[in-house]
């Protein structure tokens, strides 16, 4: 072990002599610079409380406690990928407009917050063809799908579904899609999935003008 | 009082016990020492980072910094990466959480004879590519857009030689850099977004006998490069696009339009030491911030390309090959002038200029509400005037020291153009 500067030996000496007894300073009486020279050890021996710390004071010293940050952000939709190679997506409930989307489990079209069969619905995987990347790597999408009514707008009767496809963008001039998640496939496994949307939607579609051209869907 | 203490005393009794009581960091948690004390932060390194998150990042070996982009998508699709061969072979990635190897390291990456050189190759952000930075100078060797947060940290703006010449008054103590002077360095991260563009042709008719000319105006539509695509870069200095300038003649020749939109995703600066010599390259001593633009993924739609319904002419839509729209416009005019005002409204009536949005659920408002520090009272001393200058500047210089360079959650999103429902 490394020898001590023997000038800082003797302050944290005189620190120990001076808490065994207590100095009270006299009005007018001079500081002894050695005090000085203590005080200035004592306060850089002395924790303080940083991010997320907190930090408390004892007759038997301090205690530091800390909330660790989760780095978790609860939001609607909120995807999470489970299941390992069969896998399977976890969604929030979310909104489009006032309504919220379903998820079809066994062909029955359940709310994503479920009902009272299915409390947690999921959103079984299938290996889809998707985009593929340089690296053999398949990227597909968690989407919400739209069908509106005849009007264009979402109501009660609309078709508000949660379902997973091989890209984010609708063929269907009639359904409008919108991606919540990439799921990223690796030798026809899921293994990481991106969270995309982070609010509640509002749906908009917009008509061609007279003529040709096929409806515009916009979420908002 | 101890007057005298043997160094092999001191590390047999209280010198372990001083070693013992000293803080030491754990997991998840850093430890600051300084002269008032140690400082304990706990957690800071797990906390949620928004899409577009920029960091910035030494590459040792390499002598250069890189920046590393968090995955951001626009319309569901991620932005890549185009980097050169011999850009990325070099650095180390990491370990693909996919397949358990090194990034890059199958055969197909390898240095072969088309690939040695100059070939490209697109990398997904979710691949936390290292993108290379090339930077503008700001401040005392530089630029005068030092923004109010580097100037509180000491950087220098530039001396202002023509003004001081043309007042006739040169101050030479404005010439030189200030002693703990600071100099700084800014990049640009910008996204490229390929996309239909507008393409005019004019013919003008002149009509001899009633002194009119016949315009034609054709319009048409014109498809990105087939290499181009959704990716993000570095750029010393960006300038968006200011749309269709009133200087263009688009009588005089064909107009065109560029066929991709692009916007900021965050600018990184880079803070040097106190003292440094003007004209200093970066090195790892340079302190890194980043100002984001960006905070949300993305959605973008470009407009229609659709008749007009009022004057000037009767145009109709022939379709092109390929899908695309083409729009002929016919209107007389008697100068040569009228024709070139007439046929600039009409360009920019059908630009195919795209917007970006972000979707926040509220509908065409994405604005999140004011911050709770902008609804803060101030202290009121009432008569006591010197109080209350004190508290004013005290509460000013507080403001300029506590100026962010990024707004504070919910941040900041991307406002949709009502005009893409017309």
């Amino acid at each position: 072990m490394a020898k001590w500067p023997r000038r800082l030996a003797r302050t944290y000496l005189s620190l120990i002599d001076m808490i065994n007894k207590p100095i009270k300073a006299e009005p007018g009486a001079e500081i002894q610079p050695a005090f000085q020279a203590a005080k200035a050890t004592a306060m850089a021996l002395q924790p303080r409380p940083g991010a997320n710390a907190l930090l408390s004071q004892t007759p038997y010293g301090y205690v530091i406690s800390g909330k660790p940050q989760s780095g978790r952000f609860a939001h609607p939709f909120k995807s999470s990928l489970q299941g390992g190679k069969v896998g399977f997506v976890r969604v929030a409930k979310g909104l489009v407009d006032i309504f919220e989307p379903v998820i079809r489990v066994d062909g029955k079209k359940v709310p994503l917050s479920g009902d009272a069969t299915h409390l947690t619905p999921v959103l079984k995987l299938t290996p889809l063809d998707g985009e593929a990347r340089s690296d053999g790597s398949v990227e597909t999408w968690v989407c919400v799908e739209v069908t509106p009514d005849e009007d264009g707008a979402v109501s009660k009767e609309s078709l508000i579904e949660v379902v997973h496809r091989d890209s984010p963008k609708s063929n269907d001039p009639d359904v409008g899609r919108h991606p919540l998640a990439l799921i990223l496939w690796a030798k026809k496994e899921p293994r990481k999935l991106f969270q995309i949307t982070y609010f509640n939607l509002r749906y908009y579609r917009t008509n061609p003008p007279e003529g040709a051209g096929i409806p515009h869907h916009f979420f908002l | 009082m101890i007057k005298h203490v043997e160094p092999s005393d001191w590390n047999r009794s209280v010198g372990p016990k001083l070693v013992q009581a000293q803080i030491r960091a754990g997991r998840h948690a850093t430890l600051s020492r300084s002269s008032s004390g140690q400082t304990i932060s706990l957690g800071g390194s797990s906390q949620w980072r928004h899409p577009w998150w920029t960091r910035l990042v030494y590459l040792g070996a390499e002598r250069r910094w890189v920046a590393i982009v968090n995955p951001g998508f626009v319309n569901g699709k991620v932005p890549v990466y185009r980097a050169r061969m011999t850009e990325w072979i070099s650095p180390d990635y990491g370990i693909n959480p996919l397949n358990g190897r090194r990034y890059f390291s199958d055969p197909v990456f390898g240095p072969g004879e088309e690939r040695s050189t100059g070939s490209q190759v697109d990398i997904p952000l979710y691949g936390n590519p290292a993108i290379a930075l090339s930077w503008r100078k700001l401040g005392f060797d530089g630029d005068d857009a030092v923004p109010q947060f580097f100037q509180d940290r000491g950087v220098q703006r530039p001396p202002n030689l023509e003004q001081q010449l043309l007042s006739g008054r040169i101050n030479v103590a404005s010439q030189m850099q200030k002693p703990g002077a600071r100099l700084l360095r800014a990049c640009d991260i910008v996204l490229h977004q390929p996309r239909q563009a507008l393409t005019s042709t004019v013919n003008i008719e002149p009509g001899i006998v009633t002194g009119m000319s016949n315009v034609m105006q054709t319009l048409s539509l014109r498809s990105p490069s087939a290499s181009d695509a959704l990716k993000i870069y570095a750029s010393s200095r960006f300038e968006p696009s200011a749309g269709i300038q009133s200087s263009i003649d688009p009588v005089a020749r064909d107009y065109e339009e560029a066929t991709w939109d692009e916007i900021l995703v965050s600018t990184v600066y880079l803070l040097s030491p106190p003292n440094m010599a003007p004209e200093s390259e970066p090195d790892a001593r340079w302190t890194p911030f980043v100002r984001h633009n960006l905070f949300w993924n993305l959605a973008y739609a470009q407009p229609r390309l659709q008749a007009l319904r009022d004057d000037p002419g009767t145009p109709y839509i022939p379709p092109l090959a390929g899908g695309a729209a083409q729009l002929v416009i016919n209107f007389v005019t008697a100068s040569l002038n009228d024709a070139t005002r007439d046929a600039l409204n009409i360009l920019r009536a059908h630009s195919m200029a795209g917007r970006f949005w972000t979707p926040t659920g509220g509908g065409s408002d994405a604005l999140f509400p004011p911050p709770p520090e902008d609804q803060r009272e101030t202290a009121s001393y009432g008569l006591d005037k010197k109080r209350e200058l004190a508290a004013a500047r005290a509460a000013a210089l507080a403001s300029k020291r506590s100026l962010k360079l990024d707004p504070d959650y919910p941040h900041r999103a991307e406002q949709f153009d009502l005009s893409l429902l017309v």
